[in-house]
């Protein structure tokens, strides 16, 4: 987790680190946290959304996780790893909404995907297998969904996903490799 | 399928995921060169992927998701349970203080023992000594030798006899280590009586009694006294030598017997 954490705050930022960063919101400084919001809301909402599949909920989940960040950053403790805290707060606050509400929503995904189908039975085509795909997604355990619309949705990648979820980075490869498994599984019944 | 056909395919599925193409020259690849329905797999897999890359897509948030934070933050909570934490470390303090006293105290040098300097006389044994009469040597040594000269042991090596005095002994302050790198005192039984009795003194005082019994024994060769035979037993019963304690009193009692008796038989 660490090492990931590392790499992400290496890549997303030359010029401060999430500790100092950190350091500078607990004296008062909001512009140093609101680095720190834009560095990590993208990661958050992905999450929130992979796992409460409403995008109301997840930008709500999304802002009370850096509400909270901000309000218990006196007790944040400077050895651990901002981004892993952060994640942290944001999984339970997921938890806690998933088990609020009674039923799972069906949302749709995104409508927003880019259709260059040159023809409209092509267009048909495209829209028919992506009816398709977003079934057999639902149809997938939990574990799985999440990590298909983060890497494939929201485009996170391998290191942002372990650091989200709290696993080694090899896990969570060996994990979408099964769930593209059991994704191929699901469309193959579905076809016959 | 086969076993390496089930083993194969996971190696493809994890390929597709990273988005890897297969290694050159591998058993993989030699493998979906013979195998149709590994190589099927393989290229579905790959169009999965593509597909999901493509088709799969998650609602961007708003571009005002992050500005509303703002809006409901509050000044950072101070750190909860922070009653608990002031009394935790009043606790702390509070045992780091008693540790510290503590440890001053059991580094202190002990204060030496006072000594109740009492003003007492001699012991019962001294006053019974002192009333018997003037050792008289035997007759025929009398000839040869001196009248026996009194040596007084020093006063500080007097046993007090007085209610709570302590015999205060500095020598017994020295450490034992001390006390052993110090040079022994050599011991010449050739030495004149008093300084033979010095000796034994010296090592009495230095717990060696056993040595001090040999310069007494010297002592009591050279000049026989009630006094030299007296120290002889002593020194010997400290040392632990019983038998030669109670000889040496035996002595000492016949001897006193000897000059208090009249002469036994009839005279004219």
């Amino acid at each position: 987790m660490f090492v990931a954490s590392r790499a992400i705050m290496a890549s997303t930022s030359v010029e401060q680190t999430d500790e100092a960063l950190v350091e500078a919101a607990r004296l008062g400084d909001r512009a140093a946290f609101g680095v720190l919001v834009e560095r990590y809301r993208a990661l958050v909402y992905a999450f929130a959304y992979a796992r409460l599949r409403s995008r109301e909920e997840a930008e709500d989940t999304a802002q009370e996780a850096f509400l909270r960040a901000y309000q218990y950053l006196p007790d944040f403790r400077m050895s651990d790893r901002f981004g892993g805290w952060l994640m942290r707060i944001a999984r339970n606050l997921c938890t806690d909404v998933a088990r609020r509400r009674k039923s799972r929503p069906t949302e749709e995904l995104s409508e927003d995907w880019m259709d260059h189908s040159p023809t409209p039975e092509m267009s048909a085509m495209v829209q028919e297998r992506r009816r398709e795909l977003t079934a057999a997604i639902d149809g997938l355990p939990e574990k799985h969904q999440v990590l298909i619309l983060m890497h494939y949705g929201s485009g996170r990648s391998y290191r942002e996903m372990a650091l989200a979820l709290d696993l080694p980075e090899t896990t969570v490869v060996g994990r979408m490799a099964a769930a593209l498994r059991g994704l191929r599984r699901r469309l193959g019944k579905e076809a016959r | 399928m086969a076993l390496s056909c089930i083993w194969f395919r996971r190696v493809c599925s994890r390929h597709a995921v990273l988005c890897e193409p297969i290694p050159r020259g591998s058993r993989l690849e030699r493998h979906l060169a013979g195998c149709a329905g590994c190589s099927a797999y393989w290229t579905e897999l790959r169009v999965l992927a593509s597909d999901l890359d493509r088709l799969v897509s998650v609602p961007l948030p708003a571009a005002t998701c992050a500005e509303p934070i703002w809006d409901r933050v509050r000044p950072p909570a101070r750190p909860h349970r922070r009653g608990g934490a002031v009394l935790a470390t009043a606790c702390a303090c509070g045992l780091a203080c008693g540790l510290a006293w503590w440890a001053i105290r059991s580094y202190e040098r002990p204060e030496p023992t006072k000594v109740k300097l009492v003003k007492s006389g001699p012991s019962p044994f001294d006053e019974k000594m002192a009333a018997a009469p003037t050792p008289v040597p035997h007759e025929g040594i009398r000839e040869n030798r001196a009248a026996p000269e009194t040596i007084r042991v020093p006063r500080e090596h007097h046993v007090k006899w007085a209610r709570n005095t302590i015999h205060f002994r500095p020598e017994r302050l020295v450490t034992r280590e001390s006390r052993r790198s110090r040079p022994a005192p050599a011991l010449d039984i050739s030495d004149s009586p008093e300084a033979l009795r010095a000796s034994g003194q010296t090592f009495e005082s230095q717990g060696d009694s056993g040595l001090a019994n040999v310069a007494y024994q010297a002592e009591y060769q050279q000049h026989p006294s009630d006094e030299a035979a007296f120290d002889v037993g002593r020194s010997a019963e400290e040392s632990g030598d019983m038998e030669h304690a109670m000889n040496a009193y035996a002595g000492l009692l016949d001897s006193a017997a000897a000059r208090t008796q009249p002469e036994k038989g009839w005279k004219p």
